[in-house]
């Protein structure tokens, strides 16, 4: 699934490892959410979007016809 | 390094799958040996030592609560019931193979089929769940540098064997060398799958 998590985390300036770490999960996931590769629980986006301080919506919101 | 409990969901559905696949082949084993027991001595055989027959049925009466559709919450259940199928199988194979070790000692237990199932699936399980420590890992260490020292390692106890097997009575020089050999090899595989995998690991981590 498409999402923004990439610019997100660059903007709040952490690099994937750094992420994963402050998430509690791995450096693999993160790269596979970014890439869209790999479905995350809700719980998890949520628990993303407080690490970058950003919305559920700015980050995993997509347009109907782009799904 | 302690073991950590895997909090990443990825990881815990990724170790469900490989459950799913390990109590696949467990099962196939399980159904392979009954059927060779009916074709070699007939239904009588499995009728009067039932065990193994009913550690295959109630271990897949679980699979009847399984269920259809692409629900993803219905199939990380089906998963989970796959995992107390995959447990309940396994105690019982544990179960089978003590009470055959308590009867008729170690070699009664080796001749039993079961014992050699379970050593290959608990490997592969083994082996799937490496993936799954590795990038569960957080050391940054060179991988070239962990599989130098475990080698030397494999090959120090190796050597060890190899000089104590030769020296034991009934044995000679050949055994002592063909038993240390077995043990460098069957000791290295598992380093060099480890190796291979934090290697991969360290490559994605780089192209990042």
């Amino acid at each position: 699934m498409k999402n923004n998590l990439k610019v997100a985390r660059v903007q709040a300036n952490l690099t994937q490892q750094e992420l994963a770490v402050k998430v509690g999960i791995t450096r693999q996931t993160i790269s596979l959410i970014e890439k869209g590769t790999y479905n995350p629980t809700l719980k998890l986006c949520l628990t993303i979007c407080y690490a970058v301080n950003k919305t559920l919506d700015e980050i995993f919101w997509i347009d109907k016809e782009c799904e | 390094m302690p073991i950590q409990r895997i909090q990443d969901e990825r990881l815990a559905l990724k170790n469900l799958q490989n459950i799913r696949y390990v109590y696949v082949l467990q099962t196939l084993g399980i159904i392979g040996i009954l059927a060779y027991k009916f074709v070699a001595e007939g239904m009588n055989s499995l009728i009067e030592n039932p065990s193994l027959l009913m550690l295959f049925i109630v271990s897949t009466i679980l699979l009847a609560f399984l269920s259809n559709g692409r629900d993803e919450r219905l199939l990380l259940r089906n998963l989970q019931i796959m995992r107390i199928a995959y447990a309940i199988q396994t105690l019982g194979i544990i179960g089978i193979l003590l009470y055959d070790f308590i009867l008729s000692g170690m070699n009664g237990m080796k001749q039993n089929p079961l014992w050699i199932l379970f050593i290959v699936v608990s490997t592969i399980l083994a082996f799937l769940s490496m993936d799954s420590s590795v990038e569960h890992e957080t050391n940054d260490s060179s991988p070239l540098k962990g599989l130098l020292i475990s080698l030397l390692v494999v090959t120090g106890i190796s050597i060890v064997t190899g000089i104590f097997t030769s020296y034991s009575e009934g044995f000679t020089g050949v055994d002592g060398l063909l038993t240390g050999g077995l043990f460098l090899i069957c000791g290295s595989v598992p380093f060099l799958f480890i190796y291979n995998l934090r290697k991969k690991k360290r490559d994605e981590n780089m192209d990042e």
